[in-house]
């Protein structure tokens, strides 16, 4: 973990206000695993607003180049600031943080449930299952939001989409598509990372077909390194650290109350 | 990066440079350690511990809002004993001062916290909180009265030989009058401010965004209030201030050393910038160059003179 001055490479707009960052920062990069995350101080020079750094899951992560990819949506005013950034500024980030997904490597045949901008963090350990037979179940609003799929089908045939107004793959959410598909043989582990409500189903079906696996949470955050106590989340052993024992738990230990 | 001409004294002992870190924003010191040597600050102030573990208030505990942050951590921490075992051997290796910040839902909770910590060594000062919004009961109900404010002070007082600084809440009408109280009871100084009540609602959920509702908010938003509070305590007592409340810069710092902090601590600012009270031991050395003075404590309470510098 470090505080590292990046340079960013290049930034793309994916429409739908979705945004990819591509970021020269050697050190974090040499470190990074699937599902970590970094800071990024979203304000510039004196300005003490936005106050916090906004954290970010890594999409991609290239040793050899010493970047870090990022994909966004612009929520409010640190991703907004986020998306205006030109090639060549420098982004202040902190990172790399949490602990990551257990190596896919050690699995035969995974699934990958993606929902939303919860995508980002499956894609690089997807990178690092191309070994691993893997099927991916990625939802979104709508097509334009399904944002990288030719990226995705270079590295597996075994997709199934889904939106919700049906712009793309079946209409409905991949939680119940894949109920349509799965059974218990399917696989010996998955790993999802999107809204909460699809996480609690992903589980519940999982647990069903007695899958074990990972989910990647969200919480808001403030110091991103363990010290504050601010981004908890339920488990069965109590309050966890979402920056520090996530943001990437195992699935039957994470609690969810509603 | 040791520039005696930093050291300050706080009643009985001395700090290397007069730039604290705040409770419970720094944890117990491991996480930031990793990433600059903690050693070089004036000293830490511990999350705050109770005597029984605690697992604090529900998610989500924090929101941001314009410069500013309101927390309801809840006073999450992992007990006395578990300090004593696990925290606290490593916070002696620090090689800064230790404050360790106690927290008690009952006058004896505070006296049985005092006395166990008084037979360790390692611990610079205890820090008395009686001022955290965070928790139902118990914690700011003692820092709102006179009477109680000293009682506890008193408690601590006769528990431990170790140096009392008692943490005052800036949501009183008089906050004079409880650092007066506190002052007589025994105090070896006073910190302030700790954080003042505040909330917000998610307008797409139509509930507060906090699960505990409401919170305490800090940051640069509240470093006008957090003057004022220490520039109204610094003409009511003589005991040290310790002065905390949004200190992002050397600036913020010297602005609270005129109005009469003995030392600053920094809490808030920590997320925005890790290295910001690295910053701020630069920043005072720097001033004290340009501005050809001898030494930090020649400022504290300088604003408060008649003839200040035209
Ligand atoms: C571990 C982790 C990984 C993430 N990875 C990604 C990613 O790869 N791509 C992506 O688009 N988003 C990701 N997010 C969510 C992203 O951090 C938020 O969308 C972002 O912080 C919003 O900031 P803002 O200033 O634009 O929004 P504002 O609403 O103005 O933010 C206000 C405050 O709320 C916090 N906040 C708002 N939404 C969220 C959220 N969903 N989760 C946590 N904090 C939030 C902000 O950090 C900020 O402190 C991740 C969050 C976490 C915790
Ligand atoms: C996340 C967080 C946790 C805190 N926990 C404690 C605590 O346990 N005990 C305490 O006395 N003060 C606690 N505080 C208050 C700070 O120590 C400090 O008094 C206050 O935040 C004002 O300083 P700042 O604006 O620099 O943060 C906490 C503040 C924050 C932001
Ligand atoms: S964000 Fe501070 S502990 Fe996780």
């Amino acid at each position: 973990m470090q505080i590292e001055t990046g340079e960013l490479i290049n930034i793309t707009d994916k429409g739908n206000n979705l945004f990819h960052l591509i970021i020269k920062a050697d050190k974090i990069a040499d470190k990074a695993l699937p599902g970590q995350f970094i800071q990024v101080y979203c304000s510039e020079g004196e300005s003490y607003d936005p106050l916090l750094p906004r954290p970010f899951s890594l999409f991609r992560i290239e040793k050899e180049k010493g970047c870090l990819e990022l994909v966004f949506r612009v929520v409010g005013r640190g991703t907004s600031w986020l998306s205006k950034r030109h090639t060549g500024s420098s982004l202040k980030l902190l990172g790399p943080l949490g602990r990551g997904f257990t190596d896919p490597r050690e699995f035969s045949r995974v699934l990958i449930f993606a929902g939303g901008i919860g995508m980002p963090p499956l894609f690089s350990v997807a990178e690092v299952s191309k070994e691993v037979d893997f099927t991916l179940f990625y939802g979104a609003r709508s097509q334009g939001e399904l944002i990288f799929l030719e990226r995705w089908q270079q590295m597996t045939d075994q997709i199934f989409l889904a939106t919700d107004d049906g712009s793309a793959g079946q209409q409905g959410n991949i939680v119940e598509l894949a109920s349509s598909l799965l059974d218990s043989g399917s696989a010996d582990f998955y790993y999802a990372c999107g809204p909460r409500p699809m996480l609690k189903a992903v589980k519940r079906l999982m647990a069903k077909l007695k899958i074990p696996g990972e989910l990647s949470l969200e919480e808001r955050m403030a110091c991103g390194v363990g010290a504050c106590l601010g981004c908890v989340c339920r488990t069965t052993s109590g309050y966890a650290r979402v920056c520090t024992e996530g943001p990437v738990f195992a699935a039957e230990e994470v609690v969810f109350n509603e | 990066m040791n520039d005696p001409r930093l050291i300050v004294k706080v009643g009985q002992f001395s700090l290397k440079n007069p730039v604290l870190t705040a409770s419970g924003t720094f944890g117990f010191a491991r996480e930031y350690n990793r990433l600059f040597p903690v050693s070089a600050l004036g000293g830490i102030a511990a999350k705050g511990l109770t005597v029984q573990p605690r697992a604090g208030n529900p998610p989500p505990r924090l929101v941001e809002t314009p410069s500013g942050l309101i927390n309801a951590i809840g006073l999450q921490n992992p007990g006395l004993t578990a300090f004593l075992q696990q925290e606290l051997p490593f916070l002696r290796e620090l090689g800064t001062a230790v404050i360790v910040n106690i927290a008690g839902f009952t006058i004896d909770e505070f006296a049985h916290l005092a006395s166990v910590l008084d037979g360790e060594t390692g611990i610079t000062a205890l820090e008395v909180n009686i001022s955290c919004p965070n928790v139902k009961k118990g914690g700011m109900a003692f820092g709102i009265h006179p009477e109680a404010a000293a009682r506890v002070t008193r408690t601590v007082r006769e528990a431990t030989s170790l140096p009392v600084w008692v943490k005052l809440s800036p949501n009183v009408t008089a906050i004079t009058e409880i650092a007066q109280a506190v002052e007589e009871a025994g105090a070896d100084a006073i910190t302030l401010i700790n954080t003042l009540p505040g909330m917000a609602i998610d307008i797409k959920n139509r509930r507060p965004v906090l699960g505990n509702i409401s919170g305490g908010l800090s940051g640069p938003a509240v470093k006008p209030v957090a003057l004022h509070h220490l520039w109204q305590v610094y003409k009511a007592v003589k005991i040290p201030i310790v002065g905390m409340g949004g200190i992002s810069t050397p600036e913020d710092a010297l602005e609270f050393i005129m109005a009469g902090a003995t030392a600053v601590a920094v809490g808030t600012a920590m997320f925005h910038d890790p290295y910001t009270p690295l910053k701020i031991i630069n920043g005072l050395s720097g001033y004290l160059d340009v501005e050809q003075v001898g030494r930090v404590e020649d400022l504290i309470g300088i604003a408060h003179k008649k003839d200040g510098l035209d």
